[in-house]
């Protein structure tokens, strides 16, 4: 192997003008390297300051939106204990709801007042979804039937439901069997719930009254007629104000939309 | 690391190096290009310093391998038909042991290269290649054996 031929073969390879150019502007580039890198660790700080400063105005900021009825840790003042001396927190956007007592409501319906203090604790739960007032009352009366009842209030926008993981739901349209009937006056969509927790589903009803979206769970059982006494006797769900534990009179008033 | 005119000196004594030694593993004159950019970016930001000018020759050389091998296993590579990536040569026999050199397979081509063009031994270009040199031997000799048929080949029908 004639290593001269070879040398002089190869010796006739050169990079091109154009790239020993762009190879030598590299070092001027690269010497900037450290002003660029400052510039972007302080372009990240500031914009770290403004997330966080956005989180922590966040609820100030949708309560001036005039989100309704929001209710933040600062409206929370105490926390109720229940018949059995044990306490429990109350979750933020929580709502309860003090329903009237209907005195002609079906004996097996049971009383569908919701009290201050849960009889059990255990059985008593609220969901939050979000920023949204997506909230699901389960309570299991006496006679063992279970009553949810869930509202939703729209602040400033749709919400979509369908993105609501821990709520109870059935679709209106996922069921074959859902109809859109009129129940105690009221329009709505009837289905068959499904089990939820070994709970059996029982039959639910969704209405709407324009501001709230209420959903109605009683058992398989109930006729029409049942059910609809059943919804008449919660009718007034639209006209109950949202109460905390605790308020006062004075108080509650205050809270009202 | 580097001051401006000793970056721009090295350069200028090790592109041509570089950028034959990444023509021979892609065959492909733009990606040598990009290659040779690459490596003396790298040389740019590495940290370590070199002992000698000779050491940071090999480094070089090592790392226009690495970035070789990197960019012949990338999905996004094109490939060019060697006729496109012919390179000019004044003399025809030249350009016939170019040829014969580029369709060796590179596993022979390189320690061809390395060896006959940047005079590198057989011990060097196995610290290179990291390869046992037994293997850069017998891999130069089968290297050799093609160059020589193919050479003879072309006597034959030129």
């Amino acid at each position: 192997m004639d290593k001269q031929k070879f040398q002089e073969t190869f010796s006739h390879i050169h990079a091109s003008e154009k790239i020993l150019t762009e190879v030598l502007k590299m070092k001027r580039k690269t010497n900037t390297s450290k002003y660029r890198f400052l510039r972007g660790t302080v372009i990240a700080a500031c914009l770290l300051i403004l997330v966080a400063a956005t989180i922590l105005a966040a609820p100030k900021i949708y309560r001036a939106l005039g989100a309704g009825h929001i209710v933040t840790d600062e409206d929370l003042w105490q926390t109720p204990t229940d018949a059995s001396g044990n306490s429990y927190s109350l979750q933020r956007h929580e709502i309860y709801l003090e329903l009237p007592i209907r005195e002609d409501a079906p004996t097996s319906v049971g009383q569908f007042y919701l009290p201050q203090i849960p009889e059990t604790y255990e059985q008593y739960h609220g969901y939050l979804y979000k920023d949204n007032m997506i909230v699901q009352y389960r309570w299991k009366a006496p006679d063992s039937y279970l009553y949810d009842i869930a509202f939703e209030q729209e602040a400033g926008g749709v919400v979509d439901l369908s993105e609501c993981a821990d709520v109870v739901w059935t679709e209106p349209g996922e069921d074959p069997d859902a109809a859109y009937v009129t129940l105690g006056g009221m329009e709505g969509y009837l289905v068959n719930g499904r089990p939820v927790e070994g709970i059996s589903g029982g039959r639910v009803f969704f209405w709407t009254d324009g501001d709230y979206l209420f959903r109605l769970q009683a058992p398989y059982d109930y006729t029409d007629a049942q059910l609809a006494a059943l919804i008449e006797s919660v009718r007034e769900i639209s006209n109950v104000r949202p109460y905390l534990i605790g308020m006062t009179e004075a108080e509650k008033d205050a809270k009202l939309p | 690391m580097f001051t401006d005119e000793y970056f721009t000196c090295l350069v200028k004594t090790y592109i041509d190096t570089v950028f034959r030694i990444a023509l021979s593993y892609t065959k492909h004159p733009q990606e040598a290009e990009d290659i040779t950019q690459n490596v003396f970016f790298a040389l740019l930001r590495e940290k370590k310093p070199f002992e000698t000018e000779a050491h940071i020759k090999h480094w070089l050389i090592r790392v226009t391998i690495n970035e070789c091998k990197k960019k012949l296993r990338s999905p996004w590579r094109s490939v060019l038909p060697l006729e496109d990536c012919r390179i000019s040569f004044p003399a025809q026999e030249n350009s016939d042991l170019y040829d014969a050199v580029m369709d060796l397979p590179v596993k022979y081509r390189m320690p061809i290269y390395l060896h006959y063009y940047e005079n590198y031994s057989t011990e060097e270009i196995a610290k290179l290649l990291r390869m046992p040199k037994g293997t850069v031997c017998s891999n130069l000799k089968r290297g050799r054996e093609q160059l020589k048929q193919a050479v003879q080949e072309d006597d034959c029908n030129g």
